[in-house]
């Protein structure tokens, strides 16, 4: 299961906002994991010098699981009408760097949903390493403006 | 003082350059206008632009990075933990932000605590506030 044509249904993020490349576990509700492969064409290297810092932003690997969070959150509805606001995060912990040609998978669970909030744990791997992990991430579905 | 962001070794999505404000023995302010026509608002979202909430963090990060470049005895700062992160109100395009941040240097334990705080300048708001642990070892 790649799920890609499930990501770009989704999710509202493009180019160079879509931080996510492939789904490839899945229950519904529950957790899912999903992949996002690192290049040095990407917008956030466009501006590094040779001799530059090369690890892949931080935040960015952040939003990239978020991005998966939201998958697993807003699988069953339908883009044009919900859209998941990343909300808060508590208790993250950064374990290593990313660089150009690695793929992170990020493992991310369900823990809880209240209205239209979701709660949301889980951590990202590259390899074998352990380079994320999230206690506690809250996405808010939103409806989109005019669409109700 | 602007600071281009090509001055920054190192990766980053926010491509705007940076006015530094007051900066203390622990505090630094520095401000930027999210330009419309920036990369990020392309993809986030078609049709009705809005600023990555996460992307905030980089904007911390450019300003914890422009505090710590005047220490001489520590490494640079490398963002290791988020304690907390909240997200309160939209940025939009061609908002001009304000991020405030207060560094709580460790020396002994090689490490910083920032508390920052990121308002939309001209609607008065907080977008966003955020206390962060860094590194400060040898490498970034």
């Amino acid at each position: 299961m790649t799920g890609r044509d499930g990501i770009l249904r989704v999710l509202p993020h493009r180019y160079p906002m879509l931080l996510l490349d492939s789904i490839v576990a899945f229950e519904p509700g529950r957790r899912l994991v999903a992949t996002k492969s690192v290049t040095v064409a990407e917008p956030c290297y466009r501006r590094v010098a040779p001799g530059s810092d090369l690890a892949y932003p931080r935040a960015l690997i952040l939003e990239s699981f978020g991005q998966a969070g939201a998958v697993l959150c807003l699988w069953e509805r339908e883009v044009s009408r919900d859209r998941p606001i990343f909300a808060a995060v508590r208790e993250c912990s950064f374990e290593a760097d990313v660089f150009p040609g690695e793929t992170m998978e990020h493992r991310v669970a369900l823990d809880r949903e209240l209205d239209d909030s979701r709660f949301l744990s889980g951590d990202t791997w590259v390899g074998g390493r352990r380079v994320m992990r999230v206690d506690w991430l809250l996405t808010v579905v939103r409806p989109v403006p005019g669409s109700t | 003082m602007i600071v281009p962001s090509r001055a920054f070794p190192f990766a980053t999505m926010v491509s705007f350059p940076l006015r530094v404000g007051a900066v203390t023995e622990r505090t630094i302010v520095v401000s930027t206008r999210l330009s419309a026509t920036a990369d990020v608002f392309e993809g986030h979202f078609p049709g009705a632009p809005i600023f990555p909430g996460v992307l905030v963090l980089e904007l911390v990060h450019l300003a914890v990075w422009t505090f710590a470049e005047r220490l001489a005895d520590t490494g640079p700062p490398r963002m290791r933990r988020i304690d907390s992160l909240r997200l309160t109100a939209p940025l939009f395009p061609d908002d001009e932000v304000s991020i405030s941040a207060d560094c709580d240097i460790d020396r002994s334990l090689s490490r910083m605590i920032v508390r920052a705080t990121i308002h939309a300048v001209e609607r008065g708001t907080a977008a966003a506030t955020a206390k962060l642990e860094y590194g400060l070892g040898s490498t970034r």
